[in-house]
């Protein structure tokens, strides 16, 4: 062994490679899983799967990352750019000269195999914003520069949304986590989380029911203004008791009013005798709450087609749904992952799965086979990889000494992190039904491949910074 | 740097809590909600049932009785059924129209019986030759899968009460035992009952795999759980299915019932109950229910009620050798007692009549003229044996033997339900009569020694008295199977054992001398048949409510008797006028295998004799 290779086993990380690895050994298996859809192990060809093109991807993602390895590590912050201008060319290529599959054009086909520019974007973007955000000029809360960075990400946002693919659209939202990160103000998160849920909550109960509970929650925030601010504290807890006892009797207007009243005086209240600073603060919030409240449920009643609102309710109101319809991909998924139990039935061995009772489970709901094959130990230690290797990247990221390295980082962070988390929740119906990849696991060259370059571009990146 | 320290915290936190909230997601799922797991059980596996064939029933001669007849049945998966499907074509081969064809398609998609991916019957009870035209096109119609259930059939019309007939498995016995699912069949009277863990057989089991469109993929575990029908046994009758439907012939147009045995086993050669009905009727079948409802709806006819047993009469003067028998073994009387008949029989101011007949100067003579004041008398000496006053332990003593004769009790046929008559007891009477200053005496009953009175009996306890006079003192348990295709199958030991009646041998050569007489020059004369000994006797019921019932029981020949018979004619009148002459052809029949030309009129007369 020559001392140059000694060197670099000793400085690579190798938690994170061997994480790489066992996540992409557990996908190829899952994937030769869900090719064999014979129910008898004696039809499950070891050479079939060896020539298969999952096992040619498997090798294409492995060299790819070893070439990341060897590749110098100046190359990514030096060619961020001209990657990124060849990430949205290849998107806006495929506009044009992409194959139309269901009315989508999202895919490169050459020689019988196919490239998914939207993924290399994923990879190309991350290099980009990392580049534009370590720039020494760069601060987070400018906003010349804050609009420059969601230029950088709404670009190829703009062309993927063109092919149409929301899936991999909303991957995108991961680089939040960089803005974040490089200095974003919290109290936008905080708003943004507050709007979310106030969403979420709409599409599930009627506006009247969460503007009271808004407002009762506003009751509370006014405490934060006395110095013994119990009294308060336990009024609304009170009045937001009161109201829900009534809101299960079916009286929406007698609490809401009430408890509208009581907001209402105790701000006057509260914004003579103190500040009227806070007082406006919660009061904005509440009535941009309450408008979003309202229009949301507007729209999902008014503007929203059938189909659509049937995305939402196999997430949000399964109950609503046809399970022979909308419903049923999510529920024989349920079914799939349910009937494994604690051990699962054991590989090659899931009917459910086996049978095509589940659909795009090579893909979307890669986790019905794992779930039912493996059982829960399976997803636990699946969810654990992904934790593992999670938990690594942003100790790369803190601990390297160049801001690109970080802001690379958390991007790779940012996408693995969310396109596991919906993958995961949607194949459970724990998560909308959205289109994303499970990284490492879910079939599909260019992702496998495009992943495994952020890590082998990590991993050579971090090697780097101790060598110096 | 501390805020960024904060920030990655958040961050990892973050992704942290989601991650948790996954994992308990999926413990949820996996481990305490077990719905899921039963679900994907339900959905993917599916349990075929296959079923046995029942088993046949011949006859002693081995004609078929009962066989099985393969009705056919089109079931449908709607999700497999393509669209272009030549309809026309299918309708014609099916000899169904277009609206049939939409109507049988259109389940209720929504409700938990039907799904689009498992199959339902789409039409029923396919004509076997509709059906074998459809199935060379069958590969035509994808989503379609023929299916086949044998049903009973019967290459006869006759011994419909005897066979009985099949009906679904009612509630009671489906939550009862476990054999049986909703749907299947089972025997619900007659032998199909009696023997119907027999004939039953076993039902196999297929577990096979499906795929998303229901489409069975692979057996699961190869098999290894899968089990084959095993065919129910086929049974030998004991009946004569000429004899059965010679009898059923001859009592066309009249209520009652025949029953012949043979002696020297007990096989019940035929039972007849008339009116009665076609089997083929009651058939498994798309016309059954309306068959059944008429049947069940003759309250005049009544066609479902079995006669043979499940009806009691007063047995009439057939009766009297019976008695005879049971007085010279209690030695109340002697054969060659004399006994003054006036043409009535006179207890103090009461006189109870008789008929013009010469005198009566021994019991032959009595049987041969069926003389009641002599009767009567021998009656009253039996009861008042312990004198006078003590009438009930002359009773007991008569019930006594009555019991060890088969009256008044199930003989135990192999046939549900049988009635077991009535044999007055003294507590009968003593609640009859319940008069504290006078009790009931032998005076009071004696209407019992001439087979009238309280006294009922079935035709099968007639037939076996008659059977107990051939055997000359025993009699074998009457029974309507005899064997199986079943190699360990035995029939009952108490089919095979000898019922003594605990009267001596030499008892019998009077009576049955009676008997010979009653059809050669007395009574019975009509049951004579030319070149056969036949001994008899004949019965005349008195019934209140209309025409008197027409009784005979006979035997022949009389040295090897080869059949005892009892014939019960409701309304006939004097029994020697329609039950002996059917005795008289029935043994003929079964004796020569034929009606010889001397017989012809009489059977002619019997067949137009219509009494209904």
């Amino acid at each position: 062994m020559s001392a140059k290779s000694k060197a670099i086993n000793r400085e690579l990380d190798g938690i994170t490679i061997s994480v790489y690895l066992a996540l992409l050994l557990i996908g190829w298996l899952m994937i030769a899983a869900t090719n064999t859809t014979f129910i008898d192990n004696e039809n499950f060809s070891i050479t079939e799967l060896l020539l298969s093109k999952e096992t040619m991807w498997f090798g294409v993602a492995i060299a790819s990352f070893f070439a990341c390895l060897i590749i110098d590590a100046k190359v990514w912050n030096s060619f961020a750019w001209i990657i990124y201008g060849i990430g949205i060319i290849l998107l806006m290529g495929v506009l044009i000269f992409g194959a139309d599959i269901k009315g989508a054009r999202s895919w490169y086909n050459f020689l019988g195999y196919s490239f998914q520019p939207a993924e290399f974007a994923k990879l190309a973007t991350s290099l980009g914003v990392a580049a534009f955000l370590s720039l020494s000029i760069t601060a987070a809360n400018d906003l010349r520069n804050t609009a420059t960075f969601f230029g950088i990400v709404m670009l190829p946002v703009f062309f993927i949304l063109l092919q149409p693919d929301a899936g991999s659209a909303i991957t995108f939202l991961s680089f939040f986590i960089v803005f974040y990160r490089a200095g974003a103000p919290s109290i936008y998160y905080l708003i943004a989380f507050f709007m979310f849920f106030v969403l979420i909550l709409s599409l599930m109960f009627q506006p009247i029911y969460v503007i009271t509970g808004m407002s009762v929650l506003a009751l509370g925030l006014l405490s934060i203004n006395y110095k013994q601010p119990l009294l308060l504290i336990s009024f609304s807890a009170l009045s937001g008791l009161f109201a829900l006892v009534f809101m299960i009797n079916g009286y929406i207007l007698v609490p809401f009013l009430l408890v509208l009243g009581s907001l209402i005086i105790t701000a006057f209240y509260t914004g003579f005798k103190k500040k009227w600073n806070n007082v406006l603060f919660i009061g904005i919030l509440l009535v941009f709450g309450s408008g979003l409240s309202v229009s949301s449920s507007w729209a999902y009643n008014n503007v929203l087609k059938p189909h659509q609102q049937d995305r939402i309710n196999v997430w949000l109101n399964p109950e609503k749904c046809d399970p022979q319809g909308s419903l049923y991909n999510v529920n024989q998924s349920k079914i799939a992952i349910g009937s494994g139990g604690l051990y699962g039935k054991g590989f090659l061995n899931g009917e459910m799965t086996k049978l095509n009772y589940v659909p795009e489970q090579s893909t979307d709901f890669i986790v019905s086979t794992l779930g039912e094959e493996q059982g829960f130990i399976g997803v636990l230690g699946v969810l654990i990889l992904f934790s593992i290797l999670l938990i690594r990247i942003i100790v790369m990221a803190e601990r390297a000494n160049s801001t690109f390295v970080t802001y690379f980082a958390y991007a790779v962070f940012g996408f693995l992190f969310l396109q596991s988390f919906i993958n995961i929740g949607m194949a459970m119906g724990f998560m909308p039904v959205i289109g994303i990849p499970l990284p490492f696991i879910s079939k599909g060259g260019t992702s496998l491949v495009v992943v495994s370059l952020m890590i082998g571009i990590l991993v050579k990146l971090d090697m780097v910074r101790r060598r110096v | 740097m501390a805020k960024s320290i904060e920030r990655h915290t958040i961050i990892l936190g973050f992704c942290l809590i989601c991650f948790s909230s996954l994992i308990i997601k999926a413990a949820q799922l996996q481990i305490f909600d077990k719905t899921y797991a039963e679900r994907a059980e339900r959905t993917t596996l599916d349990k075929i049932t296959l079923y046995p064939s029942r088993g046949l029933i011949f006859d002693r001669n081995e004609k078929l009785l009962v066989f099985n007849n393969p009705i056919y049945e089109l079931k449908a998966i709607y999700s497999q059924i393509s669209a272009d499907i030549d309809t026309q074509l299918f309708c014609t081969l099916l000899e169904i129209d277009k609206e049939t064809f939409s109507k049988n398609l259109d389940k209720n998609w929504r409700s938990n019986r039907y799904s689009k991916s498992t199959p339902f019957v789409f039409l029923s009870k396919i004509d076997p030759e509709i059906f074998s035209r459809f199935q060379e096109y069958l590969h035509e119609f994808q989503g379609f899968y023929p299916s086949i259930r044998n049903i009973r059939s019967y290459p006869h019309s006759s011994a419909g009460h005897v066979l009985g007939y099949m009906g679904e498995v009612d509630q009671k016995i489906l939550t009862d035992s476990s054999t049986y699912q909703l749907g299947d069949y089972i025997g619900k009277t007659g032998l199909e009952k009696t023997y119907e863990n027999l004939l039953r057989g076993e039902k196999g089991h297929r577990f096979v795999l499906k795929d998303n469109f229901g489409r069975e993929v692979a057996s699961l575990d190869k098999g290894k759980l899968d089990s084959f029908p095993t065919s129910g046994s086929d049974l030998v009758s004991t009946l004569d299915l000429d004899l059965q439907a010679y009898g059923e012939e001859l009592m066309q147009g009249k209520r009652g019932s025949i029953i012949a045995i043979e002696p020297s086993t007990g096989e019940i050669l035929c039972m007849i109950s008339a009116p009665n009905y076609d089997p083929n009727d009651l058939k498994l079948g798309s016309q059954r229910g309306e068959a059944f409802k008429k049947l069940y709806q003759d309250s005049i006819n009544k066609p479902f009620l079995d006669r043979a047993i499940n009806a009691k009469y007063p047995p009439g003067s057939i009766f009297k050798p019976i008695l005879s028998l049971i007085a010279f073994q209690e030695g109340v009387s002697y054969p060659s007692k004399y006994v003054p008949c006036k043409g009535y029989y006179q207890y103090k101011t009461f006189k109870y009549k008789c008929h013009e007949h010469s005198p009566t100067g021994n019991v032959k003579i009595a049987l041969q003229h069926s003389c009641n004041s002599y009767f009567f008398s021998m009656v009253r000496d039996l009861i008042e044996i312990e004198g006078f006053d003590s009438p009930e332990i002359g009773l007991t003593k008569l019930n006594n033997y009555l019991d060890k004769f088969g009256l008044g009790r199930s003989l135990g046929l192999d046939h549900f339900n049988e009635t077991k008559g009535f044999v007055p007891t003294p507590a009968f009477y003593n609640k009859l009569y319940d008069d504290p200053y006078s009790r009931w005496k032998s005076t009071y009953i004696m209407s019992i020694g001439i087979g009238q009175g309280e006294l009922e009996l079935t035709t099968l306890q007639m037939a076996n008295l008659a059977a107990i006079l051939a055997n000359r003192g025993h009699y074998f348990t009457p029974h309507l199977i005899k064997g199986s295709g079943d190699l360990s199958f035995r029939i009952h030991p108490k089919y095979k054992r000898k019922n003594y009646v605990g009267i001596d041998l030499k008892h019998f050569e009077p009576v049955l001398e009676g008997m010979r007489r009653a059809v050669q020059y007395g009574t019975g004369f009509k049951a004579n048949v030319p070149g056969i000994e036949i001994l008899g006797k004949t019965g005349t019921s008195q019934n209140p409510f209309g025409e008197d019932h027409s009784v005979f029981f006979a035997f022949a020949p009389a040295d090897d008797p080869k059949i005892a018979i009892a014939v019960y004619v409701e309304n006939a009148g004097f029994g020697g006028d329609i039950a002996a002459p059917i005795a008289g052809l029935m043994i003929e029949k079964y004796i020569k295998g034929e009606t010889t030309p001397f017989m012809k009129n009489t059977e002619a007369f019997i067949l137009a004799k219509n009494l209904l």
